[in-house]
């Protein structure tokens, strides 16, 4: 409850312009702000379920039009862990300020992501994600998509599959270029992401 | 430490460094046994060979080519034409020239002593700097081709299938050799020589016969031009790309003359290299890239001493010796050839293994079965990285790298104290005028990366403490990559710390191939002036990987060759070299940059 006063408090301090110092230039509306706060505080109530709520969404907020809010220059996750017995590696990151795609994001993003198993490529991806499945809190940021069904997505290895992946920082995100260590919820297909010796990592612009 | 003052200690410390050399020039008499330098090597192997004529194309200005041999054939550059370009020796600053492929070539004016009828050997480096699919001539003799084939005389070029080609011209009869296995590259220098012994016409590419056939009668004679970068006094043909070292010689060189050429020009210290003893057979195919080369380029005013220290550097080394693609050390054609890559750590000042130097685990049992008998022959001269395999604990390893940390011991990690586990892994030391800067990018095993860590607040005072004209660093995980691992943000802050201190190269591995960047800020912003330049060399042997896409600004990737990176730390530049081990594929990358 104390974090959803503080989101509250954020959203309130926004709509009077009065912005905690690493927030000033995000320049988001006020109500749109309340709804974040509001989504935010219920995706980390709701924990590793609030991807499985695509409807509930504040992507826009990450490339509207008529804000100039912080962009997501780098967020990924690395996981070294054991599977039936063999070396399971996960590597994703997500890039909105770069372009590692090969492909124009139109406002998008853009999604690279391996699933390495005993030093075997599994499954292997990139590709530009509508903005629509990314939604963006003042600390985390839930990754929902299905890139077999993504048009344009390259499946280097395998098929593609569903991706959801939860990243939560331990406070606000409040600053640009700066790395924010951050948990990890999820996995990519039927692989994983295990409750510890996650490596998770968000940097904004 | 303000940036304008990290600038101005950086040009005193490069107007020191340059004072250094100049003044240890003069007043120190020679060394008894000096290093040989590819540098001097090349141009000096070629001409003990007696050239006729020997274009070394390095001039940096004027319109002549200089002619270094005997023949007094000097050449004229005309059209669109760009001296002073990388050139294709390793530690060699002479430079090349390149073409526009419309206008650019160097004519040299006929000479009866051109006109080489019997034997003879054309020699020369080249580039493609566009694959498009049409004929592109890299040297030609001969009038036109309006003379029904007798107007020409010999020519090696690109043809229309993107292979390399050498001709001899008999009367109307074409003697041609084709490669139709090879592939060009935009990135890559290719050695070309077209020898003909008596009724043998024999075609090298890069040491390696690609192709002989039998030939008879004399070659043409014209009063035709010989031209580079097209053909001839046919205006046509024309290249885009780089020329280089371009010898003709009136005898033909015989395959270990030709094979030492390139043994020279491609060994940074000018002594052997594991030169493969046939074909190479590469194990995957080649990513393909479009890129240019590099805009990085050497300064015609970079201070460069024939003596200056050269490191190699690879990580992902070596494998478990119970696995089974161990092969009792020699491993097979796809892994485990970390026995071939450590013969290659010859004639260098230091050894930087770039983490995972030991898998699966890389407990100290398996380093001492499988490293230590290989790249471990180096220890006293290794400054090693640390990688996740050392902190890996599923197969038996001690939690904190113990493996990692005994086995090297104070080397390791020498801030600590008779460290051996759970040690910071990370360091600093110099040689010649560069500071290098060794990190631990296995972040939650030292507190963390990021700004405000313990790892972090020590290398901003390091960096503020060592405002050398050029900084290295290297750690293991890659911040921009292609690479399957795609990259780690943890890394972002210390990215950002060691360009704001002006650092001018950054190598990794983890990522098991090699892979080169533009130089960039810390938000993959190219930054020509102050960028920093990666190099991915995760190919000491181990296994191979693969790429998912191209990262943006990625210029050069490779994923088939084992090998390692060749660094020639110049006072205020450096050039670099991919060297492939013989043992799996061909590729290489090469060029040299400044220091900011």
């Amino acid at each position: 409850m104390a974090l959803l006063k503080r989101m509250s408090l954020i959203a309130h301090r926004m709509r009077l312009g009065r912005l905690p110092d690493g927030v000033r230039n995000v320049r988001v509306l006020g109500p749109l702000a309340l709804a974040l706060a509001i989504i935010a505080a219920a995706a980390i109530l709701l924990g590793p379920m609030a991807h499985q709520r695509p409807s509930v969404s504040v992507g826009a907020n990450v490339g509207a039009a008529n804000a100039a809010p912080m962009r997501i220059a780098r967020a990924d996750v690395h996981v070294e862990t054991l599977y039936n017995g063999e070396d399971l590696e996960l590597n994703m990151a997500v890039t909105q300020t770069q372009n590692d795609c090969q492909a124009p994001l139109n406002n998008g993003v853009c999604l690279r992501y391996s699933v390495v198993l005993d030093e075997q490529p599994v499954m292997v991806g990139y590709g530009v994600v509508p903005l629509k499945n990314v939604h963006v809190t003042p600390s985390g940021i839930v990754l929902t998509v299905d890139t077999s069904k993504v048009p344009g997505f390259v499946n280097v290895v395998g098929s593609g599959g569903l991706i959801v992946m939860n990243w939560k920082t331990s406070s606000a995100v409040a600053k640009t270029n700066i790395a924010y260590s951050a948990t990890a919820q999820g996995g990519i297909g039927r692989y994983s992401v295990p409750s510890n010796g996650v490596i998770a990592t968000i940097v904004m612009r | 430490m303000a940036h304008h003052q990290v600038v101005r200690w950086r040009a005193l410390a490069a107007i020191m460094a340059i004072s250094v050399v100049i003044v240890a020039s003069a007043a120190v008499p020679a060394r008894a046994t000096p290093v040989a330098k590819a540098s001097a090597n090349y141009a000096s192997t070629v001409l003990a060979d007696g050239p006729v004529s020997y274009w070394r194309l390095g001039e940096q200005s004027g319109t002549t080519a200089l002619d270094s041999g005997t023949g007094a054939n000097n050449g004229t550059f005309t059209g669109g034409y760009t001296l002073g370009a990388a050139g294709a020796i390793v530690s060699d600053t002479n430079t090349a020239v390149g073409f526009n492929g419309s206008t650019g070539y160097v004519s040299v004016p006929d000479n009866t002593n051109l006109d080489l009828t019997g034997d003879m050997t054309l020699e020369m480096w080249a580039k493609p700097g566009l694959l498009n699919a049409t004929t592109q001539t890299v040297l030609q003799k001969g009038t036109s081709a309006s003379s029904a084939g007798t107007g020409w005389q010999y020519r090696m070029s690109i043809n229309s299938a993107n292979h390399w080609k050498g001709i001899i011209f008999v009367g109307t009869t074409s003697y041609e050799i084709i490669d139709n296995t090879d592939t060009l590259s935009t990135s890559r220098w290719d050695y070309l020589v077209l020898a003909r012994s008596g009724s043998t016409l024999t075609f090298y590419i890069n040491g390696h016969s690609v192709g002989s056939i039998a030939v008879s009668g004399a070659t043409n004679t014209t009063t035709g031009m010989l031209a580079f970068g097209r053909a001839g006094g046919y205006s046509n043909y024309y290249l885009t790309g780089g020329v280089d070292e371009v010898a003709i010689y009136s005898t033909a060189l015989t395959v270990s003359q030709i094979q030492n050429h390139f043994t020279v020009a491609t060994t940074m210290d000018g002594g052997p290299t594991p030169t493969p003893t046939g074909t190479p057979t590469p194990t995957g195919t080649p990513t393909p890239t479009g890129t240019p080369t590099p805009t990085v380029s050497p300064s015609p005013t970079a201070t460069v001493n024939p003596n200056d220290p050269i490191i190699m550097a690879a990580g992902d080394i070596a494998c478990d010796a119970n696995d089974k693609a161990n092969n009792g050390g020699n491993g097979t054609s796809a892994e485990c050839q970390e026995k071939w890559t450590a013969l290659q750590l010859t004639g260098v000042s230091a050894v930087l293994p770039l983490g995972d130097n030991q898998y699966n685990c890389g407990t100290l049992t398996q380093f001492q079965q499988s490293y230590d008998p290989t790249w471990g022959q180096q220890k006293a001269i290794t400054r090693p990285a640390v990688g996740n395999h050392e902190y890996k604990t599923t197969c038996g390893n001690q939690a904190g790298a113990g493996g990692y940390y005994r086995y090297f011991g104070a080397a390791a990690s020498p801030l600590d104290t008779n460290c051996i586990v759970n040690c910071k892994g990370y360091y600093s030391y110099d040689i010649g005028a560069w500071h290098l800067i060794v990190l631990n990018s296995e972040c939650s095993q030292v507190g963390g990366c990021q700004a405000g860590s313990p790892q972090e607040q020590w290398l901003q005072s390091d960096l503020a403490a060592h405002p050398a004209a050029c900084t290295l660093a290297y750690w293991h995980r890659p911040y921009y990559t292609s690479g399957w691992s795609v990259g780690d943000a943890e890394i972002h802050d210390i990215w950002a710390d060691l360009y704001n201190a002006n650092a001018d190269l950054v190598l990794n591995g983890h990522d098991h191939d090699y892979e080169r960047f533009l130089p960039q800020g810390a938000n993959a912003n190219v930054d020509n002036a102050r960028g920093i330049v990666e190099i991915i060399v995760g190919t000491g042997g181990d296994t191979h990987g693969g790429f998912n896409g191209t990262a943006a600004n990625s210029v050069i990737r490779d994923g088939t060759t084992y090998g390692v990176l060749a660094l020639t730390l110049h006072a205020s530049s450096y050039n670099w070299q991919f060297q492939p081990n013989g043992h799996s594929g061909a590729f290489t990358d090469s060029g040299a940059a400044t220091c900011h």
